[in-house]
């Protein structure tokens, strides 16, 4: 294994690990207390991660993922309790080990998808996309990207973004945990959760060389919208006042890629074929609708506004 | 000394697979059975069982109750969860026949297919229950039944230990009983298994498997209706 090969490695086990650590801590967050917050306004200064590497990896499904069922005969011989008692953890140990011998297994099957982009995507990082989505967001002047032992005055977002392709290459999505604090009381969060964006389907007869195709102008591009979006769903979050009315649970369908996906959400806003929804972990989503016809073709929803406000 | 493993190998095989009846293999919804010209179609369900955790695998009574006592608060959780508008799907089915132009009509009261009589046959697709009373019974030619068996989460175990995490299932079937001759005009085995989004342990309320749970509840609908839309 080279050593970009490693860092990149490290790269990934660090941004799931940190991915895995917000989500938990975001499990009973997302709403902001207090005063809403516009950043629009104040202006804030995006802190760069640790690691400079953009992490990219292939969609996984573990639904066939586990062992089978069945009895299992524990060897006692003549110890008795005790001989049972070190079957039955040794049993656990190794089943464990294959467990998570076979989820890495599977995602590395599915970071296979990356491959043919893998020479652009080496090269994305988090400067650039971030850079290149506040630009996208459209308030330039009020926000600017900082080192991560940069300091700076106002609202610190931080933010850690991980992007997936789908086995069918039709969609990206971005994984985007999110922290947010006044810098002059950093230990106190206003706002902590994942804004999970499922991009519009890419329809390409030959989706490789669309996302390839000048050395991965597309799949830059797409990657700096997921994620301007998703700092524009951030503000609109801090900006919401705390509602009494209580929202409706419901089944949402929707398209990633070329497959149909459900999730059981709260409508948070629905415009351009894509809806805004606060998912049964707290996190938002923004996904492309499913539906037979295209998204309205509007010029509020063409281009940049593809990712409407 | 070897063609007598294989004589003994042999004579238990046909001895146990002899004893049990080949499971139903799925038939396919012919294309003609869509038309408008079909008889008069009667859409049925089974009532629906507890949304519920289940643990195969943990077969001794320790073992069992191991997994149980492990799995607790995710049993609590689950109980709680909703057959949602599943009740409605014998409703929605019925919706799809007739804009296919068929004369379908539901049945309101839930079907219960083990106290149909047996019926034997050697001829393969047929029922295993004699439906051929209920031709009489709701007025209708043939029979679509939604059979729902089993709703909630799953979670396999080797004796004492879990090999996989738990998923969400929707388990059942779906078949169209010829009522004339009681033979399948359709059969469409559901077995539905969804992880959760990431990590699934999360008490109290287990966001990942519920979302789970509620997906395969769609997908579940989505099964018996599909050979119809197509």
């Amino acid at each position: 294994m080279s050593m970009r090969d490693r860092v990149k490695r490290q790269a990934l086990c660090l941004a799931a690990g940190m991915l895995a650590g917000v989500a938990a801590m975001a499990a009973d967050a997302g709403i902001v207390e207090g005063a809403p917050v516009a950043l629009d306004e104040s202006g804030f200064a995006l802190k760069l991660p640790a690691n400079d590497a953009v992490v990219y990896r292939g969609l996984v499904n573990y639904d066939k993922a586990g062992g089978p069922a069945g009895a299992f005969l524990y060897p006692v011989g003549t110890a008795g309790l005790a001989g049972l008692l070190v079957g039955i953890a040794t049993h656990g140990t190794l089943v464990e080990a294959g467990k998570n011998s076979e989820k890495t297994r599977l995602q590395n099957e599915a970071d296979k998808v990356l491959t043919p982009f893998r020479p652009v995507l080496d090269g994305m990082t988090h400067r650039i996309l971030m850079g290149e989505g506040l630009q996208r967001l459209g308030v330039p002047a009020k926000a600017r990207v900082i080192d991560a032992n940069e300091s700076a005055d106002g609202w610190i977002v931080e933010s850690l973004p991980v992007f997936s392709m789908t086995q069918d290459r039709g969609a990206l999505v971005l994984e985007n945990a999110l922290l947010v604090y006044a810098a002059s009381d950093p230990s106190n969060p206003r706002y902590r959760n994942v804004v999970k964006v499922v991009s519009n389907l890419h329809d390409d007869a030959d989706l490789e060389s669309h996302w390839g195709a000048d050395e991965g102008k597309r799949l830059k591009e797409e990657s700096e919208r997921l994620f301007g979006h998703s700092i524009r769903l951030l503000m609109q979050a801090l900006q919401a006042r705390p509602s009494d009315q209580t929202q409706v649970e419901k089944t949402f369908r929707y398209i990633e890629g070329k497959e149909q996906r459900m999730e059981r959400a709260q409508l948070v806003r629905e415009n351009c074929g894509r809806a805004v929804i606060k998912t049964l972990r707290g996190w938002l989503m923004s996904v492309p609708l499913r539906q037979s016809a295209p998204p309205p073709q509007s010029p509020e929803c063409s281009g940049e506004m593809a990712y409407p406000a | 000394m070897k063609s007598l493993f294989a004589a003994v190998a042999l004579m238990v095989s046909v001895l146990l697979t002899g004893c049990a009846s080949p499971p139903q293999t799925p038939v396919s919804l012919k294309s003609e059975v869509l038309t408008a010209k079909t008889p008069k179609v009667g859409v049925a369900m089974t009532a629906l069982p507890k949304v519920d955790t289940q643990f195969p695998g943990a077969g001794c009574l320790l073992c069992l109750a191991a997994a149980s006592l492990t799995n607790q608060s995710l049993t609590a959780h689950v109980q709680t969860l909703k057959h949602e508008d599943l009740a409605q799907l014998k409703a929605d089915l019925a919706k799809v026949m007739r804009d296919k132009g068929m004369d379908a009509t539901v049945i309101d009261e839930p079907l219960d297919v083990a106290k149909l009589p047996k019926f034997d046959s050697k001829v393969p697709n047929f029922a295993r229950q004699d439906f051929t009373s209920l031709k009489a019974k709701y007025g209708v030619d043939k029979l679509v039944v939604i059979q729902i068996t089993a709703l909630g989460a799953w979670r396999n175990y080797a004796s004492y230990i879990p090999t996989e995490d738990p998923k969400a299932v929707f388990m059942g079937s779906g078949y169209m009983v010829n009522l004339a001759d009681n033979s399948l005009d359709w059969y469409q085995p559901i077995d539905l298994r969804k992880s959760a989004d990431q990590k699934w342990d999360e008490p109290p309320k287990f966001p990942g498997l519920t979302n789970a749970y509620y997906q395969v509840l769609e997908m579940g609908k989505d099964a018996v209706t599909k050979p119809f839309i197509q």
